[in-house]
């Protein structure tokens, strides 16, 4: 699939309003992450556990169901409110990020500070239509900010909007 | 070498190092890579490895000797071009206004040839922008006084006229340091101790237990021997009577090392301005000289430890954006602690005259959230109720519950005394923690027993961020922060937290709206930052 095509073409629906689409297929990608990388500690936790306290197999093996479920349903749960949380939108003066379940956060950086943006798309990203747009500043701690899930083009359109330095902007 | 180029900073000729650079560029080299060859070549049993080890070696030093006789630089309009490689040659050009730091660095061997190691930065990026080692003093000095003359914007603008004026002040000493500042800047300082931690970490580290090598060895058994005797011919009071004067005799001498080591790193220590840049030179054997202009300073700390309040003293710190690499590195040559001891007053004076909106005595301090002592002392204090509660548990366990009536005394002692050392401490840090913002600037001072302020201007801000825990939404707070560049990997540039959430998000209103009223950089460039 050709960026640029896309992002030049009209039919193509690019969103004006100031909080960007959320891709739905960003939900899936979180709920998958989320619960794929909780069942990797949950199974060698309750496996450790089991052997050292001697357990038969079959408890073994119902203990790691249990636990691979439990932490399973807590991942998705924490994926669901983490797609959300996320919000991104595009203020006069720069980005607005939004995130987090436990720990939040809402992060600025203004237009003017961005050094240069990077739009990634993997390759199931291409499929889905998807992409994230990377913010870079000079800053150490924040010195990149990322928006992931969103359509492609409104990704493109994040980019071109950031990086505008015409009229009254650059004065 | 002919050098009449530089002064009036027309000169468009190429300049090569120093004809005994590749001894320093050699040097440098065989210090990181080849050294290690070396050591095997000898020791390495005639092994073929080693015979390559050695073989890449003598290609280091060839490589050096080419490299520093390949290294051009000249000057161009606005702009310094470097020129270097031998196989692949890169050519970089470097505009002057791009340029946050300017280093020196001089030891022993180029002061002996009347050479100097001069390292020029421009923010972002890993290594410094062009390193040109070495060069002699007299042509570094004069680098440097072209940068001050077409370099940037502030002091350029304001004097009208930027090039062919001899008119410029002649640099003005702000700070020097005497021997008596020196000895007290040991004694605030832990550098000693860091030192010799240091050094057993490095016998560890070394692979084979310290107490293996020969002069160790013997000076260890013979301790030993002496000890075992001592301890058997004293009773306890005697044996805690000379722990405590042990650990005195080493607390004194760490704390002389200190002392030795400040002199060695500050001796002579100078903080100039000249024009806009600010610089500072110091050191005994190695001497060390940095500068920045004035307007590069992205934020202020001032630090006072305990110590530091007990000798009315105090250090005033400036960042500087600047390349990671070059603050990782020990040798910190970069421009960093404009006063690394001063009394407070001499402290504000410094500020008011180099970087005047950055004041830290204010009147309009705002404090945190009315209960952020709570909040800060909440989680120390459920540890160390957790602490006391398990230990009961793992004594009533394992000992059998008659001998909790021996540990709960002692053990419920030592935690009521840290328990109040956590209320203290939560106390005192929220009473003196407050920030401040105005028009220009924001400030957070913080701490208990040591303090700091610190101090950045807002129309340098790279971005703000609001964030909370879970704990602070249950208390109602928030935390704000702010980052500029150069400020180091170690969190925000200023984080103030326990702040009110209304508050909170009023404050990162403010910032946001801030950030409108600020144009953007004039030039867009790639990779750099332009603050200002």
């Amino acid at each position: 699939m050709d960026m640029i095509a896309v992002a030049d073409d009209p039919a193509v629906p690019v969103q004006s309003e100031a909080t960007l689409r959320k891709h739905p297929r960003q939900r899936a990608v979180l709920r998958v992450t989320a619960v794929m990388s909780s069942l990797i500690p949950a199974i060698a936790a309750s496996v450790t556990l089991g052997t050292v306290l001697d357990w038969r197999f079959t408890s073994v093996l119902l203990l790691v169901v249990v636990a691979a479920a439990f932490a399973a349903l807590a991942a998705d749960t924490w994926a669901r409110a983490s797609f959300a949380r996320f919000s991104a939108r595009l203020l006069d003066d720069g980005l607005m990020v939004r995130r987090g379940v436990f720990w939040r956060s809402e992060t600025f950086v203004p237009r003017t500070r961005i050094q240069h943006t990077e739009v990634n798309q993997g390759p199931l990203d291409r499929h889905w239509g998807m992409a994230k747009v990377m913010v870079f500043t000079a800053g150490t701690q924040l010195n990149s900010v990322a928006v992931p899930g969103l359509f492609h083009p409104d990704a493109l359109d994040l980019r071109d909007k950031l990086l505008q330095r015409d009229g009254s902007d650059a004065v | 070498m002919p050098s009449e180029l530089l002064p009036d900073g027309t000169g468009r000729d190429e300049r090569r190092l120093h004809p005994w650079s590749w001894l320093f560029v050699l040097l440098t080299n065989l210090r990181t890579v080849a050294l290690p060859a070396i050591v095997l070549l000898v020791f390495g049993r005639g092994e073929t490895w080693a015979l390559y080890g050695g073989i890449a070696a003598i290609g280091l030093a060839l490589y050096s000797v080419v490299y520093s006789f390949g290294f051009r630089y000249r000057v161009g309009d606005g702009e310094l071009v470097v020129r270097e490689g031998i196989f692949d040659r890169t050519e970089r050009h470097i505009p002057f206004s791009r340029i946050q730091n300017v280093a020196q660095r001089r030891n022993p061997l180029h002061r002996l040839f009347g050479v100097t190691e001069l390292r020029l930065e421009s923010a972002g990026g890993t290594e410094p922008e062009a390193k040109m080692s070495v060069i002699t003093v007299a042509d570094a000095a004069a680098l440097e006084q072209l940068l001050r003359r077409v370099g940037p914007t502030v002091g350029a603008a304001q004097s009208g006229d930027t090039h062919g004026s001899d008119a410029l002040p002649a640099p003005e000493v702000l700070l020097r340091l005497p021997l008596g500042e020196l000895v007290r800047l040991g004694i605030v300082s832990n550098r000693g101790m860091v030192v010799v931690a240091a050094l057993i970490g490095g016998l560890f580290q070394s692979g084979n237990d310290p107490r293996d090598l020969p002069l160790l060895r013997s000076l260890w058994s013979g301790m030993e021997g002496f000890l075992g005797e001592w301890v058997q011919g004293h009773g306890p009071w005697e044996l805690i009577a000379s722990a405590i004067v042990f650990v005195v005799l080493a607390t004194l001498s760490l704390r002389l090392l200190s002392i030795v080591l400040a002199i060695v790193r500050h001796w002579n220590f100078a903080l100039e301005r000249d024009g806009s840049r600010i610089g500072t030179e110091e050191g005994l054997l190695t001497r060390v000289r940095a500068g920045a202009n004035a307007s590069k300073i992205q934020r202020i700390t001032v630090e006072e430890s305990l110590l530091q309040r007990l000798l009315h003293r105090r250090a005033l710190r400036v960042d500087i954006a600047g390349s990671l690499a070059a603050m990782n590195e020990a040798s910190g040559t970069r421009l960093k602690w404009l006063a690394p001891i001063a009394t407070p007053a001499r402290v504000n004076a410094l500020i008011a005259t180099v970087t005047p909106q950055l004041a830290i005595a204010r009147d309009d301090w705002r404090p945190l959230h009315p209960h952020a002592w709570r909040r800060l002392a909440a989680v120390p204090s459920v540890l160390l109720l957790l602490a006391a509660v398990l230990g009961g548990l793992v004594v009533a366990v394992s000992q059998g519950q008659a001998a909790l009536v021996d540990f709960v005394p002692i053990a419920g002692g030592a935690w009521l005394a840290l328990s109040i050392l956590v209320l203290l401490r939560a106390r005192g840090w929220a009473r003196f923690s407050a920030y401040a913002i105005d028009a220009q600037v924001l400030a957070y001072r913080s701490g208990w027993l040591s303090r700091d302020w610190r101090v950045l201007e807002l129309s340098r801000m790279q971005g703000a961020v609001l964030h909370c825990s879970p704990l602070d939404r249950r208390n109602g707070m928030a935390n704000v922060a702010i980052e500029v560049a150069g400020t180091g990997s170690m969190g925000y540039s200023i984080d103030i937290p326990f702040l009110d959430r209304t508050e909170a998000e009023a404050l990162l209103e403010r910032l946001i709206r801030h950030a409108g009223e600020y144009p953007a950089p004039l030039v867009p460039v790639p990779g750099g930052a332009t603050p200002g």
